[in-house]
């Protein structure tokens, strides 16, 4: 049941990276015709400069809950991988518990807010010729802070199964490759 | 009183990152517990104002477009083609596969250097001819690690689009400063392994000419394609930045676009290929900006909680002249250097940095280009070396870390001389920028 439940919660993770996977191409894609309509045909773009900002801001949050499936985050390990595998559990799962969900918690209850506020009062991008509405935008950050929030609990949870039984989940000290 | 909550910050984010917690999340959980007691309730709403502040920065979208060009050119054989390139122009001269060695680097750390595996790419290609030609081992150890490291300082680098954004300084600029520096390192490493390898040819001997020897038009042709390509494509993107034709963020995606374009050349594309690089580029843009959300939100709350007041005490206290400023200030990016990554030092060292060097008069660019340099020193410096962690993981049993540990040391001293050359001399540093008009 808790397994596949975390299984769950990863492939969530890896929806919203598939999301920041088309993204990324569309940033892309949407510089490049910016700079040809710029040159070749003298045409530049209104929307260009805030689509740039929007992407990668939009991209890198939705990619991020998948990038903690993968252990992927830096960590400095040359200390804490010389802890046995029981005491690196129980440090990262108090960490988590005490301090990251609920500190990270505020953040995203208040990136969810301003995304429905956003939403309900249709607020465009004040300095923008374009003036774009800002709620797809919002979102992205809200439905990113999320996800990563989701997957740290995920996380929290395999450490307080590996606290009971440290060889059926994997030590925080071990990555996998990008 | 004001001062004990900020001064107790930098412990609090120490032992969280010495206990393995990802550097990211040690930030953003120290910024949390400190604004917790500052801000109380508020603290949420400061903290996804920060969050949105990184997000929407214009800037900083120029960094998954590079990592989108390393990752795909790290998947191309464009290394092996710049390698090859090298040797048969080089690798007769003393000490030639290591030259053809450091050269590559330069052109294919300007490329890719935004990542950290270039070092391991590198490595795996080169170690084995030296060996195989009887290189000292000292010396390939150090060669890899040195060239390895030169993503920080060759343009673009990430480690630059940063610290500009930080700085508030132009990143053209910036770019447009590293430039002498950093063909200065190059000049230096190349230096020292062309003099060994006259005065120890047994442990830097030419290749031998069998080794090189072809009829010039196949020279030329296999110049044409390994190393023509990827050095038009480097100048290409740096070359729009610093001239002002278009913004980092255009021009990233130009060169991304370029990398894709000479994958499809070299008739090495695949969808799955595109998958990975694409799959690879977020998952590492997530890692990097995720640093830089954590460091903002550190960096801000210290300043406010009376960091400002703290740091502003200390260096009164010191009553330092600036060059003992910067000298003071260098030494601490040192240090950060042997545990930390080099973004982190960035987020949490320069906007404390940032108010005393604009007090002191210090030119800005002088500095950051220092700074970089100094990152990229530390990077190698053993003990705590990152460049030879990354080197034990591929190479062979016989490297040992005794030959690791002595043979970076020379270009250890090279990264210090180019610091020191910058430092007697900052025209090096501030020339370029002055003259070129960039964004």
């Amino acid at each position: 049941m808790l397994r596949r439940t975390l299984g769950f919660v990863d492939k969530v993770s890896f929806a919203l990276a598939a999301v920041a996977m088309v993204a990324i191409l569309g940033l892309v894609f949407s510089m490049v015709y910016e700079v040809v309509a710029r040159y070749a045909f003298n045409a530049p773009t209104i929307w260009a400069y805030d689509v740039s900002y929007m992407l990668n801001g939009g991209l890198f949050l939705l990619a991020a809950a998948y990038t903690l499936t993968k252990n992927n985050h830096v960590r400095i390990d040359f200390l804490s991988t010389r802890l046995p595998a029981r005491t690196q559990h129980s440090v990262n799962a108090t960490f988590y518990v005490l301090i990251f969900l609920p500190g990270f918690g505020t953040a995203t209850w208040a990136a969810g807010r301003a995304a429905w506020g956003a939403l309900i009062s249709g607020e465009v991008e004040a300095v923008s010729p374009w003036a774009p509405v800002i709620w797809p935008f919002h979102g992205a950050i809200a439905i990113g802070l999320a996800g990563l929030w989701l997957q740290a609990l995920a996380e929290t949870l395999r450490h307080l199964v590996g606290l009971r039984a440290p060889d059926t989940v994997r030590l925080p000290s071990v990555s996998q490759p990008h | 009183m004001d001062t004990i909550l900020p001064a107790l910050m930098f412990p609090a984010l120490f032992a969280l990152i010495f206990l393995g917690i990802p550097v990211a999340f040690a930030l953003i959980a120290t910024a949390f517990v400190f604004g917790v007691v500052a801000f109380g309730d508020n603290i949420g709403q400061i903290m996804f104002s920060r969050t949105l502040g990184v997000a929407a920065s214009p800037v900083l979208a120029a960094i998954p477009l590079f990592i989108f060009m390393g990752s795909m050119l790290e998947r191309t054989s464009i290394a092996r083609r710049l390698f090859e390139s090298m040797q048969i122009w080089l690798g007769r001269m003393p000490g030639g596969l290591a030259i053809a060695t450091i050269t590559m680097c330069g052109v294919f750390a300007a490329a890719t250097g935004i990542i950290g595996a270039v070092e391991t790419v590198i490595g795996m290609m080169a170690i084995p001819p030296m060996l195989k030609h009887g290189y000292d081992k000292g010396l390939i150890s150090g060669t890899i690690c040195a060239g390895g490291s030169l993503g920080t300082i060759i343009p673009p680098s990430v480690t630059v689009i940063i610290y500009a954004s930080i700085a508030e300084l132009s990143i053209g600029d910036l770019f447009a400063g590293i430039i002498i520096p950093g063909l200065l390192m190059i000049l230096f490493f190349v230096g020292y392994i062309f003099v060994l390898g006259i005065l120890r040819p047994n442990r830097a001997p030419r290749l031998p000419r069998e080794a090189v020897d072809m009829p010039l038009p196949e020279k030329l042709r296999i110049t044409a394609t390994g190393l023509l390509p990827a050095t038009l494509l480097v100048a290409a993107v740096l070359g729009s930045i610093i001239l002002g034709i278009a913004s980092p963020t255009e021009a990233a995606a130009v060169g991304a676009a370029g990398s894709l374009v000479l994958t499809l050349a070299y008739r090495e594309f695949s969808w799955r290929i595109l998958y990975e690089v694409v799959r690879k580029s977020v998952s590492i843009s997530a890692m990097v900006m995720l640093i830089v959300v954590g460091g903002g939100m550190f960096s801000g709350i210290f300043l406010v909680n009376g960091g400002r007041n703290l740091v502003a005490d200390v260096v009164e206290a010191l009553a330092l002249p600036p060059g003992g400023l910067v000298a003071i200030f260098l030494l601490i990016v040192f240090l950060f250097g042997f545990v930390l990554d080099w973004i982190t030092i960035v987020l949490i060292a320069l906007p404390i940095f940032l108010a005393p060097l604009k007090a002191a008069g210090v030119d800005q660019v002088w500095f950051a280009v220092l700074m970089v340099v100094v990152i990229q020193t530390s990077y190698m410096t053993p003990p705590m070396a990152p460049a030879i962690f990354y080197l034990r993981s591929i190479a062979p049993k016989e490297i040992t870390y005794g030959h690791m540990y002595r043979g970076v040391m020379p270009f250890v001293v090279a990264e210090l001389l180019v610091l020191a050359v910058v430092a007697l001399f900052p025209w090096t540093a501030t020339y370029l920028p002055t003259i070129l008009i960039g964004f």
